[in-house]
């Protein structure tokens, strides 16, 4: 009897399971299916009609997952640049919108989960390029390039490809945007004219100090200073692996420093800073700041300097921002993987994905339309290459590094005309790093990678609030060498002298 | 499992198949759990290969190249693997010990209120916080604790202390979470015990009231050794989760503050930690493994202790 049950309850649970799993496959695909299918069936039947079937070849449909959020009137624009889409290369473009606070677990999850999508954004911030490369998510695209992308590779300096590079082969696009890296400020206008704050670029970030001080002083109600980048480590070294490796800038030895070598003076500031009173008191507890940051609550923020930046603030905040530099433009062993665009080895369609996006970054009206919508329903033309969005509407303009050749958008209102030309003398103008075209390979070291990751989160944010900074900086450097910090700095020098071997 | 006792019984000397019959009702009343774990436990199981291998999406879970045991070297290694451990099984252990006592004596304390109306409002009004979860107490905490704005700190100001900064105390937080864990649970950890001092024959309590024992001595004799099967056999459940801690309680109401990690940092939140950058199944399914097993082996050990000691009480 014992036995019997046993088997019917193995025999339900199979049956049950079977069903389950067919049940979500087929749900998955069908809705994916019906989605771009009614997205363009609607307007084609409608307009188009016969072409439909004149068409050579079986129109096939490209899933692009990028992280922003849904813009209003999608479907609207969607349809309209599918249209245009199928005349020019017979593809249709099925634009995943996923929210960046979303977009890595998701991306985990469709890669890991063998699912279908052809092209994604990737980086070293978000749906990790590393992470992925280490589970052959990426297809190698060299061929692809060679066949449909010659626009891509005219488009961008010859030292930019090579970011996507590991053993020779490319598998990602960078996105055609600033590449160099510069330290810079945004600073609310209101404020930098109340305190007459001095505009001319600055040579460090300790030069903010007294404009700070008059903040601290003056505006209790405001945070003087959203600190996202640690400025005084970005001066002297240049992280070559996140966290573990980080290479001085002039020089041209190839000894890595550790983790806390890197960061000291930065912890120091920071923490003086904290004590000053230029950083929230409450940074400890705070784990997403980005409501304090929409309300404008900050007067500065910190981060990586672009031409036309403070246009972009202005246009996304509400209220006026103008944007400072800080001396130093530095094109590092990776820059550029902060924002590319890769095919997914499971793709179905790797050729048309390709197709799509060179066209992307050859075609302005495509590009355009992407990013404004449609004309006089979300944007008005205000010159030959610039547009205004028009109202609460289909906007992915300000996120326009997102998603291919920013060098081919429409300037916004407050951008200067030249302001692509601009950016592009920054990249090819810029200190490129010795360690240009060196890839590390994690794979080696991934436990103590993991372990490492494991204290910095522990220590996050401790620089601040931390009484004695001595003691945390011989904590935390106590830690990291108990984590594997040398075995990593070790396997970095290796492979540095192998790749110098083969240079 | 009394009525399935019963049907056993009666059911001896008939044949095999009016058994399956009869229990039929029963068996399709079970059937959904069956599915359940069927579909979230058992085939999942098929996943742990992940722990053995070196993930590559080309290949798939069974045809990614195997890697020995090289995915658990990363936390055995650790050199926070003992800070870990002992905190996830001493906060556990606390949490079931502190857990159970309280929700024994809750329930002793409702079964002696007599008007049903009563209790139906004191267990509604313990079994809400259960309905909230991790997120909202980990704010309700926050409003409580937070150094500058907390509600505690104002009430210690108030009466001329000087207030704590928790968020950078370690040593407060085992306290915290105790208080949180049980003010959350112990409505619900209750209701069991409650249902099971109704079940105790009313015969006995009168006999002992004849008798002269005072409220406390009718507890103490009658209701408590009642207990005693169901309080080992929750034991036995929650230690047979006691490898595993709960990720919302750990996460959530410490708001992830690196400073409180040397006593609030479990196996689950540092595997969160540590791997969410990389996003390296294998290894996250090795400590899945390991728990799984540890848990394994405690639940086995202290079952066959109980054996030993009484078993009848025993699970299996």
């Amino acid at each position: 009897m014992k036995k019997r049950k046993i088997v019917s309850a193995l025999l339900a649970g199979t049956l049950a399971l079977s069903m389950f799993s067919g049940c979500g496959n087929s749900s998955n695909e069908s809705t994916n299916a019906t989605k771009a299918n009614t997205e363009s069936k609607d307007k084609n039947e409608g307009t188009q009609g016969n072409t439909e079937k004149d068409s050579s070849g079986e129109t096939v449909t490209v899933k692009w997952c990028v992280p922003v959020d849904k813009p209003k009137d999608y479907d609207a624009v969607m349809a309209d640049l599918n249209e245009k889409l199928k005349e020019k290369i017979n593809v249709q473009l099925d634009l995943d919108c996923i929210p960046q606070g979303e977009y890595a677990d998701r991306m985990r999850l469709m890669s890991t989960g063998q699912e279908d999508y052809d092209l994604c954004f990737t980086s070293n911030w978000l749906n990790s390029f590393d992470e992925n490369m280490s589970r052959q998510g990426f297809l190698a695209m060299d061929d692809l390039l060679e066949e449909y992308g010659q626009g891509i590779v005219d488009s961008m300096p010859e030292w930019l490809m090579d970011v996507s590079a590991v053993d020779g082969k490319h598998y990602a696009v960078p996105n055609q945007q600033v590449i160099a890296r510069q330290l810079g400020v945004v600073i609310q206008k209101e404020y930098a004219d109340k305190y007459g704050f001095d505009l001319t670029s600055l040579k460090d970030a300790s030069d903010l100090e007294p404009f700070l001080d008059q903040i601290v002083a003056n505006e209790p109600s405001m945070y003087p200073i959203d600190l996202r980048v640690q400025p005084w480590q970005e001066k002297d070294y240049e992280s070559v692996v996140t966290n573990s490796v980080y290479l001085k800038k002039d020089g041209d030895d190839f000894t890595p420093v550790g983790y806390v070598d890197a960061m000291e003076e930065y912890f120091r500031k920071a923490n003086e800073w904290y004590k000053k009173g230029y950083i929230r008191q409450d940074i400890a507890t705070v784990t997403d700041n980005s409501a304090d940051v929409k309300a404008n609550r900050y007067v500065v923020s910190m981060s990586s300097y672009k031409p036309g930046w403070d246009a972009e603030m202005t246009e996304r905040q509400g209220v006026e921002w103008i944007s400072v530099p800080i001396e130093g433009v530095y094109v590092g062993a990776t820059s550029g993987i902060e924002t590319m665009t890769a095919i997914n080895v499971n793709s179905k369609n790797p050729e048309a994905a390709m197709k799509l996006l060179n066209l992307i970054y050859t075609d302005e009206e495509i590009f355009n339309e992407l990013l404004f919508g449609l004309e006089d329903v979300n944007y008005k033309k205000t010159g030959e290459t610039s547009a205004e969005v028009i109202g609460e509407n289909y906007n992915l303009a300000p996120q326009a590094w997102r998603f291919g050749n920013q060098f081919l958008a429409w300037t916004l209102p407050g951008q200067s005309d030249d302001v692509w030309e601009q950016t592009d003398k920054m990249n090819r103008e810029a200190e490129v790093s010795r360690l240009r075209g060196f890839t590390f390979d994690s794979a080696p070291v991934q436990a103590e990678l993991a372990q490492i990751s494991a204290v910095v989160a522990e220590y996050k944010n401790r620089e601040f609030t931390s009484d004695d900074v001595d003691a945390f900086i011989n904590e935390l450097r106590q830690k990291m060498e108990d984590a594997g910090q040398q075995k990593v700095l070790d396997e970095f020098t290796k492979q540095v002298e192998e790749w110098k071997s083969t240079k | 499992m009394s009525i399935g006792i019963m049907s056993k019984q009666k059911n001896g000397k008939r044949k095999k198949r009016g058994s399956f019959k009869d229990n039929l009702q029963l068996l399709s009343m079970a059937l959904p759990t069956i599915l359940l774990l069927a579909v979230f436990n058992y085939a999942p199981m098929f996943g742990l290969v992940l722990a053995f291998k070196d993930y590559k999406v080309t290949d798939g879970i069974f045809g990614s190249p195997w890697a020995g045991f090289k995915n658990f070297e990363f936390f055995l290694k650790s050199q926070d693997a003992w800070r870990i451990t002992r905190n996830t099984l001493g906060l556990n252990f606390l949490f079931i010990i502190v857990g159970i006592i309280c929700g024994v004596i809750f329930a002793l304390i409702m079964f002696e209120v007599k008007r049903a109306r009563q209790v139906k409002v004191y267990q509604t009004i313990s079994i809400l916080p259960s309905f909230l979860s991790w997120v909202a107490v980990g704010y309700i905490v926050y409003a409580l604790l937070d150094p500058t704005k907390g509600i505690l700190n104002q009430i210690i100001e108030f009466f001329g202390g000087k207030g704590i900064s928790w968020y950078s105390e370690p040593q407060y937080w085992p306290v915290i979470l105790l208080i949180s864990k049980t003010w959350q649970g112990v409505g619900l950890g209750s209701i069991i015990y409650y249902a099971a001092l109704m079940g105790v024959d009313q015969e006995l309590f009168e006999a002992a009231e004849i008798d002269g024992a005072n409220k406390l001595q009718r507890t103490w004799y009658i209701s408590l050794p009642q207990l005693v099967p169901i309080i080992i056999i929750m034991g036995l459940l929650d230690v047979g989760k006691i490898f595993r801690a709960d990720f919302g309680l750990f996460y959530n109401v410490t708001r992830n503050v690196g400073a409180l990690y040397p006593t609030t940092d479990v196996i689950d939140t540092y595997v969160f930690r540590a791997l969410m950058n990389q996003g390296n199944i294998g290894m996250s399914s090795a400590v899945g493994l390991f728990q799984s097993v540890v848990c394994f082996i405690t639940l086995m050990v202290t079952n066959s202790i109980v054996n030993k000691i009484s078993p009848d009480n025993a699970l299996f």
